[in-house]
């Protein structure tokens, strides 16, 4: 991490902690919507930005977590501390099976298995009654309260999403300028060229894809500890697209990326949510998916290096203007 | 006394795309510590060859043998056995700056971070000391060369496969590369070259060996591949 990572990641750790202080209730659910949907696009920045895999199916592996986690807390009576760490491991678990034979092969077969994935697990969800209750659901999943004289359980639960949330943001920021970090980049860039280094690609791109199976199950744990009500609807091809949308939208390039590409998007679809209505009588959820999908299209067309990928950019040209005033002479644009 | 066996060697080698021959019975040893140039016309299947003995492909027929065993199906296993390369069209990581390059390159070879200084000396090497923080696109097209070769360094291979190392370099690099090279055998690393800049080739080369449309012509000391007269009606031409 470098020391602007570490000043960044304290001082989103103290707007977390004080937004209770200023914030409503409902900007409260937006930010925690964040901390949980940007657990799981980090995940898919590291596997489709370092390793340059792409996983259409993480909408599972967040499910599977939740669900996970959900059933254990509900019918084992189980803790909430256990159940959320098991529903990560499970998605883990889950991803490694998934990926060991699928990432020895070269090409886009990762993002075949994993859209299967995604299929078969909805049909799980939606026909093993028994145990998920199908497509009704389940509620009442007892929730995990932390050690403090917090006053409500919104608060609560953007403090607990925003731990894991931050743990996550900086373990993923260690990462990427580690050792792990420099091979993952170095496979993404050219495979034969890793491989005649000594780097074991399909062993290094296994490891990336059962750490961001773990994300997304993480996350899908602590949404389950949040909501307190599962059914199969939300875990299906469109939530793995969201999950891209955000991490392309963000920038590929960084792990921030995955966390503004969260922040944008949870913004984006709450401000439709309640606009397109007015805008667009009669319009239904699906504009919003075509919406999502012309906004994919412009980043990747437009800037494929994201939202942070901008910024960055924006900064440098900030910083050299600085180091180089512009003259009357010189004009500060070409062109 | 059983002589040592080749670094490696091809037995037989055929490869094939489709209907297309690209090598055709190829046998071909390189002993330790030896300069070995693969000259040939284009289309002659001297990339085709790096890339069998590199485990990028596998030998349609044939056998390739590092140090005497079976070569390790995987790219992986053969270069962390002590085998690496550098390729024609370069193969640099982008995202990674100079320093990185080499530093993965370092670290592949072990089993954690090593530090920063170690992998600077590579640069050194090749003269790239003061670009390390650049990435490869910032590089003139001769300097993205030296870094791959400065990568490849880096693992400290038994057996080093360059291919078209010189393209691309203004003649002071040529030099220096010509330099290196020699400099390589004298700590045993074993090397076989592709190059078409001939003078470089025969300068540096302790055995040149021909091929032309996959087929091995010739293999011979460099003095005398000027005067050979099926490298010449193959691919020297005639004056």
């Amino acid at each position: 991490m470098t020391r602007g990572d570490v000043t960044a990641v304290g001082v989103l750790a103290a707007l977390i902690a004080l937004a209770p202080l200023v914030a409503s209730g409902y900007q409260l659910s937006i930010l925690i919507s964040t901390g949980l949907y940007g657990i799981a696009t980090i995940g898919l920045v590291l596997l489709v930005g370092l390793a340059r895999q792409v996983s259409l199916g993480h909408a599972a592996f967040f499910g599977l977590g939740a669900y996970v986690s959900g059933l254990l807390a509900t019918r084992a009576g189980i803790s909430p501390w256990l159940t959320i760490p098991a529903g990560a491991l499970a998605a883990m678990a889950v991803a490694y099976v998934v990926g060991r034979p699928v990432l020895r092969l070269h090409g886009h077969y990762l993002a075949m298995a994993t859209l299967g994935l995604g299929i078969v697990f909805q049909v799980v969800l939606n026909e093993w009654v028994d145990l998920t209750r199908g497509p009704s659901g389940f509620g009442s999943i007892p929730t995990a309260t932390l050690p403090l004289p917090i006053a409500g359980g919104e608060t609560a639960s953007l403090y607990l999403v925003w731990l894991a949330a931050l743990a996550v943001l900086a373990l993923s920021l260690w990462l990427v300028r580690s050792s792990p970090g420099r091979a993952l980049r170095a496979i993404g860039d050219s495979e034969v060229a890793s491989e005649l280094l000594g780097l074991h690609t399909a062993d290094w791109k296994l490891r990336v894809f059962t750490l961001s199976g773990a994300y997304a199950g993480l996350a899908g744990a602590l949404y389950a500890n949040y909501v307190t009500f599962l059914s199969p609807q939300p875990f299906g091809f469109i939530f793995s697209l969201e999950l891209l949308v955000m991490a392309v939208v963000g920038g590929l390039a960084s792990v921030w990326g995955g966390m503004v590409g969260a922040f944008t998007l949870v913004v984006l679809t709450e401000t439709l949510r309640r606009s397109l209505p007015e805008w667009l009588p009669g319009s239904s959820g699906e504009l919003e998916l075509v919406l999502f999908g012309v906004a994919l299209a412009a980043m990747v067309l437009l800037r494929p290096t994201g939202l942070v990928g901008l910024a960055a950019a924006g900064l440098g040209r900030a910083r050299s203007l600085r180091a180089a005033p512009a003259t009357a002479e010189e004009p500060l644009h070409a062109g | 006394m059983p002589a040592e066996p080749a670094v490696v060697e091809a037995r037989g080698v055929w490869r094939e795309f489709g209907g297309v021959v690209a090598l055709r019975d190829v046998d071909l040893a390189v002993r330790e510590g030896e300069i070995v140039a693969l000259i040939g016309p284009n289309g002659a299947g001297k990339t085709t060859l790096l890339n069998v003995l590199s485990c990028v492909l596998p030998p349609t027929r044939g056998q390739v043998l590092f140090r005497g065993r079976p070569l390790p199906c995987r790219p992986h296993r053969a270069a962390r056995a002590g085998l690496t390369r550098t390729f024609q069209d370069l193969q640099l990581f982008g995202s990674l700056s100079a320093l990185d390059n080499v530093l993965v390159a370092r670290e592949a070879r072990g089993k954690g971070a090593v530090p920063r200084g170690d992998a600077d000396r590579f640069l050194e090497t090749v003269g790239l000391a003061r670009r390390a923080r650049d990435h490869p696109d910032a590089l003139p097209f001769g300097q993205r060369r030296l870094l791959e070769l400065a990568r490849a360094l880096a693992t400290e291979p038994m057996l080093l496969l360059l291919d078209e190392p010189a393209a691309g370099l203004s003649t002071p690099e040529r030099t220096a590369l010509a330099e290196r090279l020699c400099g390589l055998r004298d700590v045993g690393v074993t090397v076989l070259l592709v190059e078409h800049d001939l003078e470089l080739a025969l300068g540096v080369a302790d055995r040149v060996v021909v091929l032309d449309q996959g087929v091995k012509i010739a293999d011979l000391p460099p003095d005398a591949v000027r005067g050979d007269e099926r490298v010449i009606a193959a691919y020297l031409g005639v004056a």
